[in-house]
């Protein structure tokens, strides 16, 4: 099957301005074209398939923003290529961004002083969406969204939730083949990632739409996506699936309980305890042999078990981790 | 003591980091000086105004122009606002420090900032377009001092008064635009108060806005003596009256109803 | 899309949205047509005290003023993103105008209109309805005059549209281009209030070339009230205008292009 997005030897090098201080300093800058070389991304290559949803994961940094940039026409590469169906965002931004939804997780393409559906109206309005297509859609993302309570709130007073949802919406609107998301649950209380969450994957399953989502939060890379690609320091270091990924890891997950009464000893089991104090354990297991349900099972079996956290594993140290077994 | 001499030192270094989008924002201030000034010299040519001729007009419009930056263009609100909306007034308030005075006090930092990297080059610019006035009589200098002090406090009081009003009001935008205008248009700003038509004349010599650029210009230029620092006087005391009451009310607001 | 039908749905619900907020918003509009008003205080007690200025009278001078403050409250009713563009830069928000299949200028005009800056126009059609009155009655002007002078008013709004354009534009650059309104936009309307003839030469040189704002109301006024020029006036203010603002916009492709190889 021919690939809905490409990238060849992708690199975007950003040239930093050396410090200058004072006024002086400032005029001498204008003058000077001294800096230093930063490659944001370095020769990255990936294709995907039409109706696959494809996780974008990397620390901070790491050049996740700037590759997506690259992609949807914002930045201009330095070298290599990008194909979206076929066509350069650089060369054809407009023929190709009209075919693209795109939602920024930090800032809202809403019109900030007017009623949520005064701005789908307007999209609909612009990417000339039927009147029908428009009821229907709007219809069934209220199903999954729940947007009607808040349809008529000025876009300035949502919450974030809200915000992101409207926003989602939104971009779906003229029903694009391809969507970037760029860190869509950031900031979002676990109810609202939840939400988000379900509506995506729902979406990709009925309507095939491609996604590609950027994120570091790793519980929206195991809910959502099949495919995994890593990227670190602005190299790709893994493109797979998910599977393949923990398998290459290994990382340890943490685990806290407290039982309703002290623990004389402390727990064995298939993990390694950090801490022990009272009726508060600490411990690691290894993700890929175990799931954490199953642990959780296994602890509850020294005692009756009040309160249990759940540690997030630790993006860097499983990117660390992974760069460390690439090389 | 000293509390709010730290404050006024650390609104000073905040200011300083931008002082190179201000030197942008000084050709903006230097232009329009220099349009006021034309615009008047070429009014003085066809009429007569009496004291004022088209060269005392010019230094009028230059003096002025320079004195916007210590009395005028302040802070919306002295910050305030900002403060109530966000809910770290109340932590301000809290503090053992007279809130009025600790307001000012960080302004004042502002304001000597203003005064080297805006009054100053603006300063030089018009004096070299159109020349400086040097007081002769040497009791104009302990006066003038005065008379820029009071129109700096005055001006401070002024948005203190704007930004106190937050406290009660949602949106108080518009009270700073309005303060803005009064201040620009009833000052003396470009045309002394007396040259205004009635009643306005009357009326800008009884209200606070004409101790900003009315009373130092006339003293400046030697128009006036010591009179001129009567009304400014009166009305240093009148707002510092009134600043202290509306605080005194936003700090019990602010004690009943918890921020 | 139409571009234009698109606008007037934009406008309509802007409108809709603020109405909600009825008295708020007539408020808002007549405020905002007394604090401009406050320059036309200054010029009325400068010109009541002195017969004229630059030779020209209180109501010729009212002219310029009532043309200028219609253009430029034209423009902030319907420009104000482009008037507020370095918080585009500043918070990464030009990004969301790339991702639009339509030229960015178009989508960013087309995020806000603020139709309480109309207040600004009005009060301006107001001095100019008194001085064109006035100024009809002793024969200066005729009936064809003040249509033209009604007309370029508008088109008029080019200018500081095309000011803004360019100001906006060094924004790719230099980030934080509010500091250079004052310069680029405040100071020379401003100065447009009154004839050139009161300026110094290099002033007026200035005024006509690179900040342009003459041609919104001198160069034809001038003409108009048989003050100089010629027929000539009356052309190339509007053609000057539609020039002004190509060029502007030229200069804002180029900034679009450094922004595809820098980001921000």
């Amino acid at each position: 099957m021919a690939a809905i997005v490409e990238a060849r030897e992708l690199t975007k090098v950003f040239r930093v301005a050396k410090d200058r201080r004072g006024l002086l300093g400032a005029l001498r800058g204008l003058f000077s074209n001294e800096g230093r070389d930063v490659k944001a991304v370095d020769r990255i290559t990936f294709e995907i398939a039409p109706g696959e949803f494809v996780g974008y994961l990397g620390p901070n940094g790491a050049g996740k923003s700037t590759t997506i940039k690259m992609l949807t026409g914002i930045l201009h590469p330095t070298s290599g290529e990008v194909r979206v169906e076929g066509k350069s965002p650089q060369r054809s931004r407009k023929e190709v961004v009209r075919r693209l939804g795109v939602v920024f997780g930090q800032r809202t393409q809403l019109w900030w002083d007017l009623p949520v559906r005064d701005s789908f109206e307007l999209l609909a309005a612009m990417y000339q969406v039927k009147p029908e297509a428009y009821q229907e859609i709007l219809k069934r993302f209220n199903e999954m969204l729940e947007i009607g309570a808040f349809l008529d709130v000025p876009v300035r007073k949502l919450s974030l939730g809200q915000r992101m949802r409207a926003d989602l919406v939104a971009a779906w609107l003229h029903r694009p083949p391809v969507v970037f998301l760029d860190e869509p649950t950031i900031g979002l209380d676990a109810v609202a990632k939840g939400r988000i969450r379900a509506f995506l994957k729902e979406i990709n399953r009925t309507e095939g739409t491609t996604i590609m989502l950027t994120t570091h939060d790793m519980d929206d890379i195991e809910q959502l996506c099949s495919r995994v690609i890593v990227i670190n320091h602005g190299r790709l270091i893994y493109d797979g699936d998910l599977e393949g990924m923990r398998r290459t890891v290994g990382a340890p997950s943490t685990l806290r309980v407290e039982y309703t009464r002290t623990l004389e000893t402390a727990p064995r089991g298939p993990w390694t305890v950090l801490a022990h104090e009272g009726a508060a354990v600490t411990v690691a297991f290894d993700r890929s042999q175990h799931t954490a349900a199953a642990v959780i099972a296994e602890l509850s079996r020294y005692g009756e078990l009040r309160d249990i956290y759940m540690a997030e594993p630790d993006i860097e140290n499983v990117i660390e981790r992974m760069y460390r077994q690439v090389m | 003591m000293s509390a709010y001499v730290l404050l006024a030192r650390k609104a000073f270094r905040r200011n300083l980091q931008y002082r190179a989008a201000h030197m942008a924002n000084n050709l903006g201030s230097m232009i329009f000086g220099l349009i006021y000034i034309a615009i008047w010299q070429a009014a003085a040519r066809g009429g007569d105004a009496g004291p004022y001729d088209a060269q005392t007009l010019a230094w009028w419009v230059a003096f002025n122009q320079v004195m916007l930056w210590v009395a005028v263009f302040l802070p919306h609100g002295l910050g305030i606002p900002e403060a109530v909306r966000t809910g770290a007034v109340s932590l301000e308030m809290l503090r053992p420090l007279d809130y009025h005075l600790l307001v000012i006090s960080r302004e004042l930092g502002t304001v000597w900032y203003n005064l080297w990297f805006r009054t100053l080059p603006l300063a030089l610019v018009f004096a070299l377009a159109i020349g400086v006035y040097v007081p002769q009589n040497p009791a104009t200098y302990p006066l003038l001092v005065c008379g820029i002090v009071l129109a700096v406090y005055i001006g401070l009081c002024q948005q203190y008064l704007v930004g106190i009003s937050a406290f009660w009001t949602v949106e108080s935008r518009w009270a700073w635009q309005l303060t803005n205008t009064l201040q620009i248009v009833l000052s003396g700003f470009m045309v002394p108060i007396d040259l205004l038509p009635a009643p306005f004349n009357h009326v800008a010599r009884v209200l606070p806005f004409a101790p900003l650029h009315h009373d130092p210009a006339s003293i400046y230029l030697e128009l006036a003596g010591a009179e001129a620092l009567l009304w400014p006087f009166f009305w240093a005391v009148a707002l510092t009256l009134i600043c202290r009451y509306l605080t005194a009310k936003a700090r019990r607001k602010l004690e009943v109803q918890g921020g | 899309m139409n571009a234009l039908r698109l606008y007037g749905r934009l406008a309509a619900a802007s409108l809709r949205a603020r109405m909600q907020y009825k008295m708020d918003f007539l408020m808002s509009t007549f405020l905002y047509g007394m604090l401009t008003v406050s320059d036309f205080l200054m010029l009325a007690a400068i010109m009541l005290r002195f017969r004229e200025v630059g030779g020209w009278n209180i109501y010729e001078v009212g002219l310029l003023y009532g043309m200028s403050w219609i253009a430029m409250g034209l423009y902030r009713t319907f420009a104000p993103e482009l008037h507020n563009f370095d918080r585009y830069i500043v918070y990464g928000e030009f990004d969301g105008l790339l991702v639009r299949p339509w030229p960015t200028l178009l989508t960013l005009l087309g995020r806000n209109f603020e139709p309480h800056r109309l207040g600004a126009a009005v009060q301006g059609g107001i001095i100019l309805w008194i001085s064109v009155s006035h100024l009809t009655q002793a024969g200066v002007l005729d009936g064809l005059d003040v249509a033209y002078i009604v007309a370029a008013s508008i088109v008029g709004a080019l200018i500081p549209f095309g000011l803004s354009l360019f100001t906006a534009t060094l924004a790719f650059w230099v980030v934080r281009t509010g500091e250079l309104q004052p310069f680029t936009m405040y100071a020379p309307v401003t100065a447009s209030q009154y004839p050139l003839t009161v300026y110094p030469r290099w002033l007026r040189l200035l005024l006509s070339s690179i900040l342009p704002v003459a041609f919104i109301n001198y160069i034809p006024a001038q003409y108009l009230l048989g003050k100089g020029g010629s027929v000539w006036s009356l052309v190339a203010a509007p053609a000057f205008g539609v020039a002004f603002v190509t060029v502007a916009y030229a200069f804002w492709r180029l900034g679009e292009r450094h922004y595809h190889s820098t980001g921000s």
